[in-house]
């Protein structure tokens, strides 16, 4: 097997939006990740296993598997579960986020009050830490 | 710069969802608004995000796979995606240069473009040799100075670029009101029993040229085939309406809107160019 150190960081970008989507992949390119990209529940659940990506940004309004089901099915896996989950989502209500940092999201992103480069800047934070 | 547009272009996503939620929970005239805020959005968004389509870098879509231990290209889709995106582009680019070029050499290798046609003389119905010959009439009767002279006294410009000209005469007598340069057309009517009378020119019927005509109107009487002498003249000033200057600029402005979409395009695509030509690591 390749040595994965010496590879780019992947982070696998769950988004139904392809406008967005091909925004996120952007920004990130620019920071020097290499990108998977799903656009719905199920598909981002089997490339979390298959790839096993170094960072999970992940919408929570998706096709076919919500996201706070993929987060959890994320963290019940023992061969992902430590894979850092950021969401990246349209709901802002509390609830949502504590259920979301409560399933294991490493931090929460509310999409109509997020900056990119702040955005970009916690995930190249989270992935230091680990 | 590239994060300020990136941001631009996540704001843009953000509002069209918002207004999509809208549009679900409401009726009526509000629904109507948010369509069409949806509508307008969406084409911002759609202007915004050209370079997501025409700059993206595919061969860097990568992903370590364990299976293959080692990083393959994943999304394979954006290359043929980007690879139709260009095309498009690029037909629409061939396709206005094309024209352009067309528009410029055609005439200086065959001549002046043939902008209209010639219909064959043929004779006029009965209804219509009726009409110019009453026309004609009107306008070769002998002079009758005893006849009263109508006048016309104001011009109102109404609506769908159509214009109302308004004078006295002899209640009941035929009044003619000419309207002249370069071209001449009459419009004709029986002035009120209050000594009023007007008419009005639409210019979807007879399209007059922009700028001064005069008006002069006479008495016209059939049965001695006399008229009056002429009033004094009055002018009105033919101004060209708003639709009229769109079409007449329909070719230009399509042809600016092609130009300015592929300069917004270019100008968005150098904004994804990266600043530096290797990737830095996280």
């Amino acid at each position: 097997m390749a040595e994965k150190s010496k590879q780019p960081v992947t982070i696998l970008v769950v988004e139904d939006d392809e406008v967005l989507l091909r925004a996120l992949y952007l920004l990130l390119q620019g920071e020097g990740y290499a990108i998977a990209s799903a656009t719905d529940g199920e598909t981002a659940l089997s490339m979390a296993r298959r790839i096993v990506p170094d960072l999970i940004l992940l919408d929570l309004i998706l096709p076919k598997m919500h996201g706070f089901d993929v987060l959890r099915d994320v963290k019940a896996d023992p061969k992902i579960k430590d894979i850092p989950v950021v969401v990246l989502s349209n709901l802002g209500d509390r609830t949502d986020i504590d259920r979301a940092k409560d399933l294991g999201a490493a931090d929460y992103f509310v999409k109509a009050r997020t900056d990119l480069s702040v955005l970009a800047e916690q995930l190249k934070r989270i992935r230091a830490s680990r | 710069m590239r994060t300020w547009w990136l941001n631009v272009v996540l704001r843009l996503t953000n509002l069209v969802y918002a207004r999509k939620q809208r549009v679900v929970i409401r009726s009526g005239t509000r629904a109507a608004f948010d369509v069409l805020a949806l509508v307008l959005l969406e084409a911002t968004l759609a202007v915004f995000s050209i370079p997501l389509y025409v700059g993206m870098r595919p061969a860097t879509a990568t992903a370590f796979f364990t299976e293959r231990g080692a990083f393959g290209e994943i999304e394979a889709d954006y290359r043929v995606r980007r690879v139709l995106t260009l095309t498009g582009v690029s037909v629409a680019l061939l396709v206005w240069v094309a024209k352009l070029a067309a528009i410029i050499v055609i005439p200086a290798w065959l001549g002046p473009l043939q902008l209209y046609t010639v219909s064959p003389l043929a004779p006029a119905d009965l209804q219509t040799q009726r009409t110019l010959a009453a026309a004609a009439d009107a306008e070769t009767a002998r002079v009758d100075r005893s006849l009263v002279v109508p006048s016309v006294t104001a011009v109102a410009r109404g609506r769908g670029d159509s214009y109302t000209f308004h004078g006295t005469g002899t209640p009941n007598a035929t009044v003619v009101l000419l309207v002249a340069s370069p071209q001449t057309f009459m419009l004709t009517d029986t002035v009120a029993a209050d000594g009023t009378w007007e008419m009005t020119h639409a210019q979807r019927d007879v399209r007059l040229e922009p700028g001064n005509h005069e008006l002069a109107a006479y008495h016209y009487d059939a049965g001695t085939r006399t008229r009056s002498a002429l009033s004094s003249p009055q002018y009105v000033k033919i101004v060209r309406g708003f639709a009229d200057a769109l079409l007449e600029r329909a070719d230009a402005i399509t042809n600016w809107t092609v130009v300015t979409i592929i300069l917004l395009g270019v100008f968005f695509t150098i904004l994804t160019v990266p600043t530096s030509s290797q990737p830095q690591r996280p």
